[in-house]
């Protein structure tokens, strides 16, 4: 009995560490314009060179790819120092280091659900998300304008903005907050984001 | 995709470094390249003398420029098999029907108010993707929970994939009026 309740129990963390892959590999974002910018460069600058390598092979004194004659005078004519080769290595270089940071995983793209099948996979997008959950902090009484602002590189919790038209505001940043917090039970995210709330209300 | 990708800006930013510091002569103690035109003369010279050397560099050349067609078209198949999955008929009618049911039965659910279905992938790597609009205030919580319990198992048995990944993406539905 008791060892099939600690099978259980492994079984279920197992399936809900999968699951969360499986979430993790279908919202991080895809990077298909890196992805093809890279191919179509690698495909071209490659095809190029092996079309002139062969036919310098074969002995032709002629270049095939149409620009690689007028090019080759150009680099024949300037030294490495040239400002003109300097700005073009810095580019490649830049170039080369925005590849680089493309290829970092990045932020998943939406809040994934909790759950513990390990095929299946839901997610809530970021603006369905921040939609949501001010739509809950206008829910409470007296709550004129809200606006949620997501999670970012530099800040770790959701900031909710909303604004009243009392002159007294009293607890109703609490019932945002509770109100906010509500709605997130009810989405069960796959890790509950921390909600920060600011009221701004009338001093006049 | 991401190996790829990064495998092709070190590349880049290495070539794009190298001449910059050559350039800025950080290589003159050793070469005094940085006055140097860039195509110099000797390199015909050492083509002639290495005649291994023109043969390879095509090679790889070569090598290369197919590496780059076969990733573009790994890329192109994938967005294809996005819209189309390439699936034997039989299947794909199968899943035409369930996809039909899968969406009735989620509309079904408390605070789902439209639920669109679509078999992607090949037969090796299927996915199942859904999109579900819920009204503001639904359990999506458990709606995901009975969609998976329910109609996904459904959906997998009718058109025997006991193992499909299934990826539901939800979101508010707009407001009316």
């Amino acid at each position: 009995m008791t060892e099939t309740l600690v099978q259980d129990v492994i079984e279920e963390a197992q399936n809900e560490r999968r699951a969360r892959r499986l979430a993790v590999r279908e919202f991080r974002p895809r990077r298909a314009l890196a992805g093809f910018m890279a191919a179509l460069l690698v495909t071209v600058v490659g095809g190029v060179a092996a079309i002139e390598l062969l036919a310098a092979v074969l002995g032709s004194g002629v270049h095939p790819v149409p620009g690689v004659a007028e090019a080759a005078d150009a680099l024949r004519g300037r030294a490495w120092n040239d400002p003109h080769v300097l700005i073009a290595a810095a580019g490649v270089a830049v170039l080369g280091l925005a590849f680089l940071l493309a290829a970092l995983p990045g932020r998943l793209r939406g809040m994934p659900l909790a759950g513990s099948d390990p095929r299946l996979a839901g997610v809530l997008g970021r603006a369905a998300l921040r939609r949501t959950l001010a739509d809950a902090a206008l829910g409470v009484h007296g709550i004129e304008r809200a606006r949620v602002r997501g999670r970012g590189p530099f800040r770790r919790r959701l900031l909710v903005r909303a604004a009243t038209h009392y002159r007294n505001p009293a607890n109703l940043a609490e019932l945002v907050r509770r109100a906010v917090d509500e709605r997130l039970d009810r989405i069960e995210p796959m890790h509950r984001p921390d909600v920060d709330v600011r009221l701004g209300w009338r001093k006049d | 995709m991401r190996i790829a990708i990064a495998a092709t800006g070190t590349a880049l930013l290495l070539c794009g470094g190298a001449a910059l510091a050559a350039g800025l002569g950080a290589f003159d103690a050793l070469l005094a390249l940085s006055g140097r035109p860039l195509l110099d003369p000797a390199l015909p010279r050492f083509t002639e003398d290495a005649g291994w050397f023109l043969p390879v560099a095509a090679g790889v050349a070569e090598i290369v420029a197919l590496a780059g067609q076969l990733w573009l078209v790994f890329q192109g198949r994938a967005l294809v098999h996005r819209w189309w999955p390439d699936l034997d008929p039989q299947t794909r009618a199968a899943a035409r029907a369930a996809a039909d049911d899968l969406a009735r039965d989620a509309r079904g659910l408390p605070g789902v108010q439209d639920a669109r279905v679509r078999l992607t992938g090949t037969v090796t790597r299927p996915r199942l993707r859904m999109r579900v609009a819920f009204a503001g205030d639904a359990l999506v919580s458990e709606v995901y929970g009975e969609l998976g319990a329910g109609p996904v198992e459904r959906y997998r048995k009718a058109i025997g994939m006991p193992d499909l990944p299934v990826v539901i993406r939800f979101r508010p539905a707009a407001k009316r009026g």
